[in-house]
Protein backbone atom coordinates (compact mmCIF):
# COMPACT_ATOMS: atom_id res chain seq x y z
CA UNK A 1 0.00 0.00 0.00
CA UNK A 2 0.94 3.24 -0.59
CA UNK A 3 1.70 5.60 2.17
CA UNK A 4 -0.15 8.93 1.65
CA UNK A 5 2.76 11.03 2.32
CA UNK A 6 6.56 11.11 0.68
CA UNK A 7 8.21 12.53 4.03
CA UNK A 8 6.91 12.35 7.54
CA UNK A 9 8.27 14.18 9.91
CA UNK A 10 6.62 13.50 14.18
CA UNK A 11 8.60 15.73 16.49
CA UNK A 12 7.05 15.59 20.03
CA UNK A 13 8.28 17.39 23.06
CA UNK A 14 8.10 16.60 26.59
CA UNK A 15 9.07 17.95 30.17
CA UNK A 16 11.20 15.62 31.80
CA UNK A 17 12.06 17.23 35.56
CA UNK A 18 12.25 20.52 33.92
CA UNK A 19 14.19 20.24 31.13
CA UNK A 20 12.62 19.86 27.49
CA UNK A 21 13.51 16.90 26.14
CA UNK A 22 12.23 15.23 22.84
CA UNK A 23 9.81 12.17 23.24
CA UNK A 24 9.13 11.43 19.58
CA UNK A 25 11.40 11.68 16.86
CA UNK A 26 9.90 9.82 13.93
CA UNK A 27 10.56 10.11 10.48
CA UNK A 28 9.41 8.50 7.01
CA UNK A 29 10.25 8.69 3.56
CA UNK A 30 12.44 11.85 2.41
CA UNK A 31 12.20 13.74 5.32
CA UNK A 32 14.72 12.98 8.39
CA UNK A 33 15.41 15.00 11.59
CA UNK A 34 18.83 16.43 12.82
CA UNK A 35 20.15 15.30 16.22
CA UNK A 36 19.55 17.80 18.53
CA UNK A 37 22.08 20.42 18.02
CA UNK A 38 23.52 22.03 21.58
CA UNK A 39 24.10 25.45 20.80
CA UNK A 40 20.73 27.07 22.68
CA UNK A 41 22.05 25.76 26.17
CA UNK A 42 19.75 23.69 27.57
CA UNK A 43 16.70 23.84 24.78
CA UNK A 44 16.40 21.45 22.11
CA UNK A 45 17.43 22.91 18.71
CA UNK A 46 16.10 20.35 15.72
CA UNK A 47 16.42 20.76 12.10
CA UNK A 48 14.01 19.38 9.90
CA UNK A 49 15.84 17.87 6.44
CA UNK A 50 14.49 17.36 3.38
CA UNK A 51 16.55 14.38 1.85
CA UNK A 52 15.27 15.03 -2.20
CA UNK A 53 17.30 18.65 -2.06
CA UNK A 54 13.23 19.39 -2.78
CA UNK A 55 10.15 18.86 -3.43
CA UNK A 56 8.85 17.07 -6.57
CA UNK A 57 5.79 17.43 -8.35
CA UNK A 58 2.61 15.75 -6.63
CA UNK A 59 4.34 15.22 -3.64
CA UNK A 60 2.67 15.36 -0.34
CA UNK A 61 4.65 16.15 2.91
CA UNK A 62 3.72 16.02 6.95
CA UNK A 63 5.48 17.74 9.60
CA UNK A 64 3.90 17.29 13.42
CA UNK A 65 5.57 19.17 15.97
CA UNK A 66 4.33 18.79 19.31
CA UNK A 67 4.90 20.31 22.53
CA UNK A 68 3.27 18.84 25.59
CA UNK A 69 2.70 21.61 28.80
CA UNK A 70 5.57 24.16 29.89
CA UNK A 71 8.52 23.03 26.95
CA UNK A 72 10.39 25.16 25.26
CA UNK A 73 11.63 23.69 21.82
CA UNK A 74 13.38 25.26 18.65
CA UNK A 75 12.67 23.77 15.36
CA UNK A 76 13.72 24.86 11.87
CA UNK A 77 14.02 23.86 8.25
CA UNK A 78 17.73 22.93 7.27
CA UNK A 79 17.51 24.95 3.79
CA UNK A 80 14.98 26.55 1.89
CA UNK A 81 11.73 24.76 0.35
CA UNK A 82 12.68 24.28 -3.20
CA UNK A 83 9.32 23.06 -5.01
CA UNK A 84 10.49 21.59 -8.49
CA UNK A 85 8.80 22.35 -11.59
CA UNK A 86 5.21 20.97 -12.30
CA UNK A 87 4.84 20.23 -15.44
CA UNK A 88 2.08 17.75 -15.65
CA UNK A 89 0.00 20.54 -13.94
CA UNK A 90 -0.50 18.74 -10.32
CA UNK A 91 0.13 20.44 -7.15
CA UNK A 92 2.83 19.91 -4.31
CA UNK A 93 2.64 20.15 -0.49
CA UNK A 94 3.09 20.05 2.52
CA UNK A 95 1.29 20.28 5.76
CA UNK A 96 2.49 21.57 9.22
CA UNK A 97 0.10 20.55 12.27
CA UNK A 98 1.89 22.26 15.36
CA UNK A 99 0.42 21.77 19.04
CA UNK A 100 1.63 23.97 21.67
CA UNK A 101 1.03 22.98 24.85
CA UNK A 102 0.43 25.08 28.19
CA UNK A 103 2.83 27.78 29.06
CA UNK A 104 5.30 26.53 26.46
CA UNK A 105 6.81 28.43 23.91
CA UNK A 106 7.84 26.89 20.34
CA UNK A 107 10.60 28.39 17.89
CA UNK A 108 9.52 27.55 14.56
CA UNK A 109 11.60 29.14 11.88
CA UNK A 110 10.70 28.12 8.58
CA UNK A 111 12.70 29.05 6.17
CA UNK A 112 12.01 30.51 2.45
CA UNK A 113 9.78 28.81 -0.22
CA UNK A 114 11.43 28.44 -3.15
CA UNK A 115 10.11 27.40 -6.07
CA UNK A 116 11.22 26.47 -9.46
CA UNK A 117 10.16 27.58 -13.01
CA UNK A 118 6.46 25.91 -13.50
CA UNK A 119 6.08 24.83 -9.67
CA UNK A 120 2.97 24.51 -7.84
CA UNK A 121 2.59 24.19 -4.23
CA UNK A 122 0.55 25.12 -1.05
CA UNK A 123 2.17 24.88 2.52
CA UNK A 124 -0.96 24.27 4.80
CA UNK A 125 0.29 24.95 8.71
CA UNK A 126 -2.39 24.76 11.40
CA UNK A 127 -0.82 25.66 14.93
CA UNK A 128 -3.25 24.82 17.91
CA UNK A 129 -1.93 26.64 21.05
CA UNK A 130 -3.35 26.20 24.24
CA UNK A 131 -3.61 29.00 27.52
CA UNK A 132 -0.27 30.60 28.37
CA UNK A 133 1.88 29.05 25.45
CA UNK A 134 3.76 31.25 23.32
CA UNK A 135 5.19 31.40 19.57
CA UNK A 136 7.63 32.29 17.12
CA UNK A 137 7.08 31.65 13.56
CA UNK A 138 9.16 32.55 10.36
CA UNK A 139 8.62 32.02 6.78
CA UNK A 140 8.75 33.69 3.42
CA UNK A 141 8.65 33.49 -0.65
CA UNK A 142 11.27 34.55 -3.02
CA UNK A 143 11.13 35.33 -6.75
CA UNK A 144 11.71 31.15 -7.43
CA UNK A 145 14.64 30.34 -9.52
CA UNK A 146 14.79 29.09 -13.25
CA UNK A 147 17.62 28.24 -15.71
CA UNK A 148 17.80 31.88 -17.22
CA UNK A 149 17.53 33.88 -14.26
CA UNK A 150 14.36 35.39 -14.69
CA UNK A 151 12.26 36.06 -11.46
CA UNK A 152 8.33 34.55 -10.92
CA UNK A 153 8.67 32.10 -13.28
CA UNK A 154 6.40 29.63 -11.00
CA UNK A 155 2.97 28.95 -11.13
CA UNK A 156 0.32 29.20 -8.37
CA UNK A 157 2.15 29.37 -4.80
CA UNK A 158 -0.08 29.67 -1.62
CA UNK A 159 1.28 29.92 2.19
CA UNK A 160 -1.19 29.30 4.50
CA UNK A 161 -0.95 29.37 8.30
CA UNK A 162 -3.83 29.58 10.94
CA UNK A 163 -3.35 29.99 14.35
CA UNK A 164 -5.65 29.61 16.99
CA UNK A 165 -5.77 29.96 20.78
CA UNK A 166 -7.62 27.92 23.06
CA UNK A 167 -9.65 27.09 19.47
CA UNK A 168 -9.97 30.99 18.81
CA UNK A 169 -8.88 31.79 15.31
CA UNK A 170 -6.35 34.32 16.55
CA UNK A 171 -4.48 34.63 12.46
CA UNK A 172 -5.47 33.98 9.06
CA UNK A 173 -2.23 34.11 7.27
CA UNK A 174 -2.37 33.61 3.63
CA UNK A 175 -0.01 34.53 0.81
CA UNK A 176 -1.71 33.49 -2.46
CA UNK A 177 0.33 34.67 -5.40
CA UNK A 178 0.24 33.48 -9.62
CA UNK A 179 2.00 35.02 -11.51
CA UNK A 180 0.41 33.99 -14.64
CA UNK A 181 -2.56 35.85 -12.93
CA UNK A 182 -0.35 38.62 -11.14
CA UNK A 183 1.66 41.34 -12.10
CA UNK A 184 4.82 40.16 -9.50
CA UNK A 185 6.55 43.15 -9.91
CA UNK A 186 4.04 45.71 -10.28
CA UNK A 187 2.44 47.66 -7.35
CA UNK A 188 0.68 45.68 -4.93
CA UNK A 189 2.63 42.58 -5.23
CA UNK A 190 6.21 42.42 -4.86
CA UNK A 191 7.28 46.14 -6.42
CA UNK A 192 10.70 44.73 -7.60
CA UNK A 193 11.74 43.08 -4.48
CA UNK A 194 12.79 39.42 -4.90
CA UNK A 195 12.15 38.20 -1.57
CA UNK A 196 9.62 38.72 1.32
CA UNK A 197 9.57 37.44 4.70
CA UNK A 198 7.33 37.17 7.48
CA UNK A 199 7.72 36.66 11.14
CA UNK A 200 4.70 36.09 13.75
CA UNK A 201 5.04 36.36 17.32
CA UNK A 202 1.59 35.00 19.67
CA UNK A 203 2.13 35.98 23.04
CA UNK A 204 -0.99 37.40 25.30
CA UNK A 205 1.77 40.05 26.83
CA UNK A 206 1.90 41.71 23.36
CA UNK A 207 0.71 44.77 23.54
CA UNK A 208 1.37 48.76 21.80
CA UNK A 209 4.08 49.84 24.49
CA UNK A 210 5.85 46.35 23.28
CA UNK A 211 4.97 46.94 19.74
CA UNK A 212 6.67 50.28 19.32
CA UNK A 213 9.70 49.48 21.69
CA UNK A 214 10.31 46.59 18.60
CA UNK A 215 9.03 49.17 16.28
CA UNK A 216 11.20 51.62 17.09
CA UNK A 217 14.52 48.76 17.58
CA UNK A 218 14.21 47.72 13.72
CA UNK A 219 14.07 51.49 12.59
CA UNK A 220 16.70 52.56 14.34
CA UNK A 221 18.52 49.14 12.85
CA UNK A 222 17.69 49.15 9.34
CA UNK A 223 15.88 52.32 8.29
CA UNK A 224 18.06 53.99 5.36
CA UNK A 225 19.08 50.71 4.44
CA UNK A 226 17.15 51.61 1.04
CA UNK A 227 17.50 47.83 0.16
CA UNK A 228 14.38 46.57 2.35
CA UNK A 229 11.06 47.62 3.65
CA UNK A 230 9.25 46.15 6.77
CA UNK A 231 6.73 46.85 8.84
CA UNK A 232 5.05 45.46 12.12
CA UNK A 233 1.49 45.65 12.81
CA UNK A 234 -0.65 44.40 16.19
CA UNK A 235 -2.86 41.34 15.76
CA UNK A 236 -6.68 42.20 16.88
CA UNK A 237 -5.58 39.92 19.99
CA UNK A 238 -2.67 38.59 21.35
CA UNK A 239 0.19 38.97 18.72
CA UNK A 240 2.41 40.88 16.20
CA UNK A 241 3.34 40.49 12.26
CA UNK A 242 6.29 41.65 10.81
CA UNK A 243 6.39 41.98 7.27
CA UNK A 244 9.38 42.74 4.75
CA UNK A 245 9.98 42.87 0.83
CA UNK A 246 13.76 43.12 0.32
CA UNK A 247 16.18 42.93 -3.04
CA UNK A 248 17.94 40.03 -1.53
CA UNK A 249 17.19 37.50 1.24
CA UNK A 250 20.04 38.18 3.16
CA UNK A 251 18.67 41.49 3.99
CA UNK A 252 15.63 40.25 4.76
CA UNK A 253 16.61 37.48 7.06
CA UNK A 254 18.52 39.69 9.28
CA UNK A 255 15.19 42.11 10.08
CA UNK A 256 13.34 39.26 10.84
CA UNK A 257 16.42 37.54 12.90
CA UNK A 258 16.62 41.31 14.48
CA UNK A 259 12.79 41.25 15.27
CA UNK A 260 13.08 37.32 16.69
CA UNK A 261 16.06 37.64 18.80
CA UNK A 262 14.89 40.88 20.24
CA UNK A 263 11.75 39.01 21.54
CA UNK A 264 13.38 36.05 22.73
CA UNK A 265 16.20 38.25 24.56
CA UNK A 266 15.06 41.14 25.42
CA UNK A 267 11.45 40.10 26.55
CA UNK A 268 11.89 37.31 27.06
CA UNK A 269 15.02 37.20 28.76
CA UNK A 270 16.54 34.02 26.80
CA UNK A 271 20.30 34.58 26.45
CA UNK A 272 21.54 34.64 22.53
CA UNK A 273 22.17 31.87 20.20
CA UNK A 274 22.85 31.19 16.54
CA UNK A 275 20.19 30.12 14.43
CA UNK A 276 22.22 28.51 11.88
CA UNK A 277 21.26 30.97 9.16
CA UNK A 278 23.45 32.17 6.82
CA UNK A 279 21.87 36.09 7.20
CA UNK B 1 -34.24 48.87 -13.70
CA UNK B 2 -35.80 46.76 -10.65
CA UNK B 3 -36.64 48.91 -7.96
CA UNK B 4 -34.36 46.53 -5.66
CA UNK B 5 -31.31 46.99 -7.54
CA UNK B 6 -32.01 50.98 -7.64
CA UNK B 7 -32.21 50.32 -3.27
CA UNK B 8 -28.95 48.00 -3.53
CA UNK B 9 -27.42 50.50 -5.01
CA UNK B 10 -27.71 53.28 -2.89
CA UNK B 11 -26.57 51.45 0.02
CA UNK B 12 -23.19 51.42 -1.55
CA UNK B 13 -23.95 54.44 -3.70
CA UNK B 14 -20.13 56.59 -3.47
CA UNK B 15 -22.37 59.66 -3.31
CA UNK B 16 -22.80 59.06 0.59
CA UNK B 17 -19.88 57.36 1.19
CA UNK B 18 -20.40 56.10 4.51
CA UNK B 19 -17.39 56.27 6.12
CA UNK B 20 -15.55 54.76 3.53
CA UNK B 21 -13.67 58.21 2.02
CA UNK B 22 -11.43 58.54 4.90
CA UNK B 23 -9.97 55.10 4.31
CA UNK B 24 -7.45 54.61 1.34
CA UNK B 25 -6.83 50.84 2.11
CA UNK B 26 -2.76 51.50 1.75
CA UNK B 27 -2.74 53.62 -1.35
CA UNK B 28 -2.08 56.97 0.83
CA UNK B 29 1.57 54.79 1.51
CA UNK B 30 2.24 54.87 -1.94
CA UNK B 31 1.41 59.04 -2.23
CA UNK B 32 4.02 59.31 0.72
CA UNK B 33 6.57 57.28 -1.32
CA UNK B 34 5.79 58.43 -4.23
CA UNK B 35 5.32 55.01 -6.26
CA UNK B 36 2.18 56.41 -6.70
CA UNK B 37 2.33 59.88 -8.84
CA UNK B 38 0.21 59.61 -11.98
CA UNK B 39 -2.76 58.10 -13.36
CA UNK B 40 -1.21 55.14 -15.13
CA UNK B 41 0.79 54.11 -11.16
CA UNK B 42 -2.71 54.42 -9.66
CA UNK B 43 -4.15 52.11 -12.46
CA UNK B 44 -1.78 49.85 -11.73
CA UNK B 45 -2.30 49.76 -8.05
CA UNK B 46 -6.10 49.76 -8.47
CA UNK B 47 -6.14 46.48 -10.80
CA UNK B 48 -3.77 45.08 -8.26
CA UNK B 49 -5.85 45.78 -5.20
CA UNK B 50 -8.88 44.30 -6.93
CA UNK B 51 -6.92 41.31 -8.62
CA UNK B 52 -6.26 40.26 -5.19
CA UNK B 53 -7.24 41.50 -2.01
CA UNK B 54 -10.50 42.26 -3.16
CA UNK B 55 -11.63 39.29 -5.26
CA UNK B 56 -10.06 36.80 -1.93
CA UNK B 57 -11.71 39.32 0.52
CA UNK B 58 -14.59 41.16 -0.06
CA UNK B 59 -15.47 39.69 -3.59
CA UNK B 60 -15.14 35.72 -2.71
CA UNK B 61 -17.27 36.92 0.55
CA UNK B 62 -20.23 38.34 -1.47
CA UNK B 63 -20.17 35.39 -3.34
CA UNK B 64 -20.32 33.09 -0.62
CA UNK B 65 -22.98 35.12 1.48
CA UNK B 66 -25.38 34.92 -1.07
CA UNK B 67 -24.56 31.18 -1.79
CA UNK B 68 -24.76 30.58 2.00
CA UNK B 69 -27.88 32.45 2.02
CA UNK B 70 -29.71 30.99 -0.87
CA UNK B 71 -29.59 27.68 1.17
CA UNK B 72 -30.37 29.27 4.41
CA UNK B 73 -27.02 28.54 5.86
CA UNK B 74 -26.96 31.97 8.10
CA UNK B 75 -24.68 30.69 10.37
CA UNK B 76 -21.74 30.64 8.24
CA UNK B 77 -21.71 34.54 7.43
CA UNK B 78 -20.15 34.53 11.05
CA UNK B 79 -18.05 31.81 10.16
CA UNK B 80 -17.05 34.07 7.22
CA UNK B 81 -16.78 37.12 9.46
CA UNK B 82 -14.03 35.70 11.44
CA UNK B 83 -11.98 34.27 8.41
CA UNK B 84 -12.10 37.77 7.14
CA UNK B 85 -11.15 39.77 9.78
CA UNK B 86 -8.62 37.28 11.41
CA UNK B 87 -6.66 37.45 8.05
CA UNK B 88 -5.93 41.34 7.78
CA UNK B 89 -2.37 41.43 9.01
CA UNK B 90 -2.85 45.35 9.21
CA UNK B 91 -4.83 47.02 12.06
CA UNK B 92 -5.80 50.15 10.89
CA UNK B 93 -7.10 48.36 7.52
CA UNK B 94 -9.21 45.72 10.00
CA UNK B 95 -10.74 48.49 11.95
CA UNK B 96 -11.40 51.01 8.79
CA UNK B 97 -13.89 47.56 7.86
CA UNK B 98 -14.94 47.33 10.73
CA UNK B 99 -16.16 51.13 11.07
CA UNK B 100 -17.72 51.24 7.96
CA UNK B 101 -19.69 47.78 8.25
CA UNK B 102 -21.17 49.91 11.50
CA UNK B 103 -22.11 52.14 9.63
CA UNK B 104 -23.49 50.81 6.84
CA UNK B 105 -25.82 48.43 8.89
CA UNK B 106 -26.49 51.92 10.81
CA UNK B 107 -28.13 53.46 7.51
CA UNK B 108 -29.83 50.43 6.28
CA UNK B 109 -31.64 50.05 9.53
CA UNK B 110 -32.35 53.96 9.33
CA UNK B 111 -34.21 53.35 5.94
CA UNK B 112 -35.62 50.13 6.64
CA UNK B 113 -36.23 49.32 10.34
CA UNK B 114 -35.53 46.27 11.77
CA UNK B 115 -37.35 44.23 9.23
CA UNK B 116 -34.22 42.47 8.56
CA UNK B 117 -33.97 39.68 11.05
CA UNK B 118 -30.10 38.16 10.89
CA UNK B 119 -29.05 42.13 10.16
CA UNK B 120 -30.54 43.02 13.59
CA UNK B 121 -28.46 40.41 15.15
CA UNK B 122 -25.56 41.08 12.75
CA UNK B 123 -25.21 44.67 13.81
CA UNK B 124 -26.17 44.67 17.50
CA UNK B 125 -23.11 41.53 17.83
CA UNK B 126 -20.70 43.87 16.38
CA UNK B 127 -21.73 46.35 18.62
CA UNK B 128 -21.39 43.50 21.22
CA UNK B 129 -17.74 42.60 20.20
CA UNK B 130 -18.92 39.52 19.65
CA UNK B 131 -18.50 39.74 15.62
CA UNK B 132 -16.01 41.63 14.20
CA UNK B 133 -18.07 43.31 11.14
CA UNK B 134 -17.56 43.67 7.72
CA UNK B 135 -19.31 45.61 5.24
CA UNK B 136 -19.18 43.10 2.60
CA UNK B 137 -21.13 40.87 4.89
CA UNK B 138 -24.11 43.52 5.76
CA UNK B 139 -24.35 44.54 1.99
CA UNK B 140 -24.59 40.55 1.34
CA UNK B 141 -27.22 40.36 3.78
CA UNK B 142 -29.09 43.36 2.17
CA UNK B 143 -28.97 42.46 -1.69
CA UNK B 144 -30.43 38.98 -0.15
CA UNK B 145 -33.10 40.63 1.30
CA UNK B 146 -33.59 42.49 -1.91
CA UNK B 147 -33.54 39.91 -4.16
CA UNK B 148 -30.96 41.35 -5.63
CA UNK B 149 -28.56 37.80 -7.30
CA UNK B 150 -24.97 36.77 -6.07
CA UNK B 151 -23.28 38.44 -9.85
CA UNK B 152 -25.10 41.89 -8.96
CA UNK B 153 -24.64 42.07 -5.42
CA UNK B 154 -20.62 41.79 -5.99
CA UNK B 155 -20.13 43.87 -9.49
CA UNK B 156 -22.19 46.63 -7.32
CA UNK B 157 -20.10 46.07 -4.40
CA UNK B 158 -17.14 46.18 -6.63
CA UNK B 159 -18.24 49.14 -8.79
CA UNK B 160 -18.99 51.11 -5.25
CA UNK B 161 -15.27 50.15 -3.75
CA UNK B 162 -13.53 51.10 -6.99
CA UNK B 163 -15.43 54.51 -6.90
CA UNK B 164 -14.83 55.15 -4.03
CA UNK B 165 -11.00 54.93 -4.35
CA UNK B 166 -11.08 56.34 -7.93
CA UNK B 167 -12.46 59.44 -6.08
CA UNK B 168 -9.23 59.32 -3.20
CA UNK B 169 -7.26 59.32 -6.10
CA UNK B 170 -8.70 62.43 -7.86
CA UNK B 171 -8.83 64.53 -5.05
CA UNK B 172 -5.05 63.02 -4.22
CA UNK B 173 -2.59 61.37 -6.70
CA UNK B 174 -4.07 64.05 -8.23
CA UNK B 175 -5.96 62.85 -11.24
CA UNK B 176 -8.09 64.14 -13.76
CA UNK B 177 -11.93 63.76 -13.79
CA UNK B 178 -12.22 61.98 -16.90
CA UNK B 179 -8.48 59.98 -16.47
CA UNK B 180 -10.18 58.43 -13.15
CA UNK B 181 -13.75 57.93 -14.89
CA UNK B 182 -11.79 55.78 -18.10
CA UNK B 183 -10.15 54.11 -15.44
CA UNK B 184 -13.12 53.09 -13.32
CA UNK B 185 -14.65 51.66 -16.90
CA UNK B 186 -12.05 49.29 -17.30
CA UNK B 187 -12.02 48.33 -13.39
CA UNK B 188 -15.63 47.68 -14.09
CA UNK B 189 -14.86 45.03 -16.62
CA UNK B 190 -12.01 43.63 -14.41
CA UNK B 191 -14.61 43.10 -12.01
CA UNK B 192 -16.97 41.27 -14.55
CA UNK B 193 -14.37 39.08 -15.43
CA UNK B 194 -13.15 38.65 -11.89
CA UNK B 195 -16.99 37.42 -11.07
CA UNK B 196 -16.66 34.86 -13.42
CA UNK B 197 -13.38 33.24 -12.22
CA UNK B 198 -14.20 33.31 -8.16
CA UNK B 199 -17.64 32.38 -8.25
CA UNK B 200 -16.95 28.96 -7.60
CA UNK B 201 -13.96 29.19 -5.40
CA UNK B 202 -14.66 27.89 -1.94
CA UNK B 203 -13.89 29.58 1.96
CA UNK B 204 -10.64 28.28 1.65
CA UNK B 205 -9.50 31.20 -0.54
CA UNK B 206 -11.13 33.96 1.46
CA UNK B 207 -8.32 36.09 3.05
CA UNK B 208 -5.79 35.64 0.50
CA UNK B 209 -3.22 38.48 0.12
CA UNK B 210 0.06 39.63 -1.45
CA UNK B 211 2.80 41.37 0.15
CA UNK B 212 2.64 44.70 -1.49
CA UNK B 213 -0.87 45.84 -0.72
CA UNK B 214 -0.47 44.62 2.61
CA UNK B 215 3.03 45.62 3.71
CA UNK B 216 1.41 49.30 2.29
CA UNK B 217 -1.64 49.02 4.65
CA UNK B 218 0.95 48.29 7.77
CA UNK B 219 3.27 50.81 6.53
CA UNK B 220 0.41 53.64 6.75
CA UNK B 221 -0.28 53.26 10.62
CA UNK B 222 3.35 55.12 11.35
CA UNK B 223 3.22 57.21 8.13
CA UNK B 224 3.81 60.81 9.14
CA UNK B 225 1.88 63.05 6.57
CA UNK B 226 -2.01 61.84 6.58
CA UNK B 227 -5.19 62.34 4.19
CA UNK B 228 -6.41 58.83 5.35
CA UNK B 229 -7.37 57.51 8.58
CA UNK B 230 -6.28 53.72 6.73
Amino acid sequence: MKNRYDGEIRLGFTNQSGRTVARTTYRRGNSRISGNIAVAGDVPYYFLISTGGGFTEGETYLQEVTLEEHCHAIVTTQTPNYIYKCDGGRLTSQNNRVEIGKNSLLEYYIDETIPYARARFRQNTEIQMAAGSKLIMTDGLTAGWSKDEEPFQYKDIGLKTDIRMEGELLFHDFLLVNPEEDHMQEIGCFEGSMNFNSAVIIDKEIDETMLEEMRSFLNQEFTGSGEVRFGLSLLDRYGLVLRVLGKRMGINRRVVYALTGYYREKILGYPHFALRKNA
Amino acid sequence: MKKELLEAFQICDSTFPIGTFNHSFGMENYLARRVIRKASQFREWLESYFRSQYRYGEGLLVILCSRALDEGREDALLRYDDIINRSVAARETREGSRMIAVQMAALIRKIYGDRFSFLNRYAERMEEDEYFGSPAIVFSVFAHEKGIDCRDAFELYGYSVASTLVQNAVRSVPLGQREGQVILHDVMLLITDLFDRTDGLDEDYLGANIPGLELAQICHETQEARLFMS
